[in-house]
């Protein structure tokens, strides 16, 4: 799926009749990766898609799964299962080695520090 | 894993409806002090029916099936969710606690839960209607 937005939406924004939602993330840092997990529930691998672009990360993932017609809502506080998030991931990512893994509803992102980024030990002589 | 930054409270806990008392008592005035809580996560749940069962939804992303439980006490359907995050130095756990009372007589022997890409789907069958029986006429 292509786009061509070039601002990260701070709410939800209705594109092609799908409301996208910005999903809840959580960032980890170790010395050689940059963690990033997202939690899509509902969204499974083939739904969703993870592009590296401009010093970008772009995930949108839409679940295909309809509520079947004749179910009645008696209580909703879940949103659309349609995420989408923007993330600015800076100079300092190796942008060839990010890898991703989806599990029961979490993308976890790692982003390897560029070798130029991480950090250094000097010899003392 | 431990968390460091939580950037982006916004899917499950700015539901300070109670959905617990939804059907009995109006929300609590003032959201439960639990919460606030970092650790105690509280998913969206919908509730949903059809003539043949209630169906109820929980987004509880991250957490393994083994994990997450399902108990039924007469009406009320009861969700918990308890994980351990190991990390180097410490340890800490993320959980959750949710129950759904249902509106109408329910089967409990025949409920049905799975888990997938984080929702956890539970459905509960309605007891059967209170069906008109027709009675013969005896001479």
């Amino acid at each position: 799926m292509n786009t061509t937005m070039t601002c990260q939406p701070k709410e939800a924004t209705t594109e092609n009749t799908i409301t996208y939602s910005q999903p809840r993330y959580y960032v980890d840092q170790s010395m050689d990766d940059t963690l990033v997990q997202i939690e899509l529930p509902g969204v499974s691998k083939d739904e969703l898609n993870l592009t590296v672009e401009n010093k970008e990360i772009l995930v949108e993932g839409s679940a295909s799964y309809k509520l079947p017609e004749n179910w009645k809502v008696l209580h909703r506080e879940s949103k659309a299962r349609a995420y989408r998030l923007r993330l600015r991931i800076g100079d300092q990512v190796d942008q060839a080695a990010i890898k991703a893994q989806l599990s029961d509803g979490v993308l976890t992102v790692t982003l390897p520090k560029a070798e130029a980024a991480k950090p250094q030990k000097v010899k003392i002589t | 894993m431990k968390y460091l930054t939580r950037r982006q409270p916004t899917n499950g806990r700015q539901l300070w409806g109670d959905f617990d008392s939804f059907f009995n008592a109006p929300p609590p005035f003032l959201p439960s002090f639990f919460d606030w809580n970092n650790d105690v996560y509280r998913p969206a749940i919908d509730l949903f029916e059809d003539e043949a069962s209630y169906i109820v939804h929980a987004e509880v992303p991250g957490f393994d099936r083994k994990e997450i439980t399902v108990e039924l006490e007469k009406d009320r359907l009861i969700l918990k969710g308890l994980r351990k995050l190991n990390d180097d130095d410490e340890s800490s756990e993320v959980s959750f606690h949710r129950s759904v009372t249902l509106p109408d007589a329910i089967k409990s022997d025949k409920v049905n839960a799975k888990y997938e890409n984080g929702v956890l789907t539970v459905t509960i069958p309605k007891a059967e209607a209170l069906k008109p029986v027709q009675i013969e006429v005896k001479s």
